[in-house]
């Protein structure tokens, strides 16, 4: 049985492993473009371009760590959208509404999914 | 204490301070030496489905602008230096279809930063590093007339473009002198402060300032620990007081201005950029222009802003240098734009104009957005979309990143900021090709659809390696690209 500290401390090294990682694991592929089926993605794409593109270009790492090598869900990342972790801004609801950030997480995802599958289709 | 607890307590440490402060910059132009030969391989660029690269054209000198002439000749212009003070001769130089070389003109007021074609004859922005910015008109056969000039380009950036308007304007940008307003001793160790001790930045209009000084060390004394103490807008050493009106002036710093091809009178059309670089009029006649952001770095560091692409209105203020990002960098709780180990961000504007509009497009931070175009052919494709190259960071000298930013040709839809990748190194990171150690872009810097439309060519300005202190060109490096339709 783990302790609540180890546990703790588990957590948090998954956090700074996965938060600085920073090399992304899949070779900026020109084209691999997300399929956004939905309304909502579409939108999350457009709000990640004015507020998140600048420090993870294209999800790729930047200023900031890669996006496109995380896997995270998206609750976890809607989270970290709020609380800007480390040197990241916190978007507070004055910035983007809940709606915002949810686009903005669906896209993430996608934008991982189709790095995955360009990837995929490149070996 | 437990090693467990030790451990969480390390772990809580290096949360807290956040991943950017605990790793070391994983800049493009940090790479590894000796530097290598340039082979440029087009295996080694991936390139949008459907499309291909090639190079047409090597062995250029810090080439930083392409046009065609009316027989449909590549013309490109050499910029005759590189940041860290390597000066050579700028050449205007025209592509035969053999592929040999004609110079056409060149001169030493550099750098010379890009070149438009417009009826018969060349115009070309001087950077005037030495001799202040100039617009010069430029014959085929090399004749010259100067139609502006005495523009402050002696500090940072310098005077870009041009392009030629439907109005029979050439329009042009002009950088800033310094990074956020205030002289300091990163110009100094640039290189130009020592030429120029009495360059700062010049407003279009007059302003109030806030009366913000930063004091550091005096690099023109021996004493290491004389001291000097600096105002906005002024020269190195002076201070400011608040409520200290400095006056505008046409031309200025961080503005797109406007000449009449045949000369005359300097027009303002918009002021408050950083450092306009790329200006091209789209198919709907608007006019938009490349922005680089702040650095982190001098007496005045901002952290964290983007590069931009903004559609350019005519009297509009832009923000600099109190905005980015179209956002007011000052704010009571504390500003997102504070270095990591910085003194806060205030505004050095007591009366700041107008609050800017939001960027049409937000580039990675420190990723040096340059040239652009606009595609107006079905046979390319992506009609009304910019294609936008992208130089790359200098970093670490303009601050840190934990990736390589920029190195590539971005495609951006300018409606709603969208971009993607359109021709860019194979590898891991999106890095030049001298850190890859293969045959890929090194930094684009200008593009340019030939007459036909039906082809982009992409100038690569070549090597530039950046490490501490220290930022060396490497000559005969550059290339020029052409992507077509497959």
């Amino acid at each position: 049985m783990k302790t609540p500290v180890t546990l703790a401390f588990a957590s948090l090294w998954l956090v700074m492993s996965v938060g600085c990682g920073s090399q992304q694991s899949s070779p900026p592929i020109a084209g691999a473009e997300p399929v956004l089926e939905t309304a909502q993605k579409k939108h999350g794409e457009v709000m990640f371009m004015r507020n998140c593109n600048q420090c993870h270009p294209g999800g790729a790492g930047g200023l900031g760590p890669a996006l496109n090598n995380k896997p995270a869900p998206k609750g976890a990342i809607a989270l970290v959208i709020r609380t800007g972790p480390g040197d990241m801004p916190a978007f507070g609801k004055e910035e983007l509404s809940s709606d915002d950030v949810d686009a903005i997480a669906a896209y993430v995802v996608a934008l991982r999914s189709a790095e995955s599958d360009a990837q995929a289709s490149a070996r | 204490m437990s090693a467990d607890r030790f451990l969480l307590f390390l772990g809580g440490c290096a949360a807290i301070s956040g991943c950017f402060a605990v790793v070391s910059s994983q800049g493009g132009g940090e790479a590894e030496l000796p530097i290598e030969p340039r082979a440029p391989n087009p295996a080694d660029v991936a390139v949008h489905p459907g499309y291909r690269i090639e190079a047409v054209a090597t062995d250029f000198t810090y080439p930083t602008g392409i046009t065609f002439d009316d027989a449909g000749r590549a013309v490109i212009v050499e910029a005759g230096y590189a940041y860290g003070e390597d000066f050579t001769k700028a050449r205007l130089i025209r592509l035969e279809p053999s592929g040999e070389k004609t110079v056409i003109a060149e001169g030493d007021n550099v750098p010379w930063t890009g070149v438009a074609f417009h009826r018969g004859s060349f115009y070309v922005a001087e950077g005037g590093t030495v001799h202040g910015g100039r617009i010069v008109r430029i014959s085929q056969q090399g004749d010259r007339t100067v139609l502006v000039d005495n523009l402050p380009s002696f500090g940072d950036h310098h005077t870009n473009g041009p392009v030629i308007g439907s109005d029979d304007y050439v329009y042009f940008g002009q950088g800033t002198v310094t990074n956020s307003g205030v002289v300091g001793v990163d110009n100094y160790d640039f290189g130009w402060l020592k030429r120029h001790p009495k360059a700062h930045d010049i407003p279009c209009q007059a302003v109030t300032l806030t009366g913000e000084n930063f004091t550091t060390e005096n690099p023109f004394t021996p004493d290491e620990d004389d001291e000097a103490t600096t105002g906005a807008f002024l020269p190195f050493g002076t201070p400011s007081r608040p409520g200290q009106i400095i006056p505008g002036q046409i031309p200025c710093s961080g503005a797109v201005m406007r000449v009449p091809i045949t000369g005359g009178r300097v027009e303002l059309v918009a002021s408050g950029f950083r450092n306009p670089f790329g200006l091209r009029f789209a198919p709907n006649g608007r006019l938009y222009v490349t922005d680089n952001g702040y650095d982190d770095r001098g007496s005045r560091p901002i952290f964290g802003n983007a590069d931009w692409l903004w559609l350019v209105e005519q009297g509009r203020w832009y923000g600099w240098p109190d905005y980015a990002d179209g956002r007011r960098m000052e704010r009571k709780t504390g500003s997102r734009y504070t270095p990591t180990f910085g003194d806060d961000v205030h505004s050095l504007l007591a009366v700041p104009p107008i609050a800017p509009p939001k960027p049409a497009a937000f580039f990675g931070v420190h990723s040096s957005v340059t040239g652009l175009d606009f595609s107006r052919s079905s046979d390319f494709g992506f009609e009304g979309q910019a294609f936008v190259a992208l130089f790359g960071d200098m970093a670490a000298n303009v601050g840190k990143v934990m990736n390589p930013v920029g190195f590539k040709v971005m495609r951006v839809n300018v409606d709603t900021g969208v971009m993607y990748d359109f021709a860019v190194n194979i590898g891991h990171r999106s890095e030049p090709a001298s850190k890859a150690e293969n045959g890929g872009l090194e930094r684009p810097i200008d593009v340019k659809f030939d007459p036909t439309g039906s082809a982009l060519y992409v100038v690569d300005y070549g090597t530039l390696r950046v490490d501490d202190d220290v930022t060396q060109g490497y000559r005969k490096t550059g290339v020029l690209w052409k992507i077509t339709r497959q």
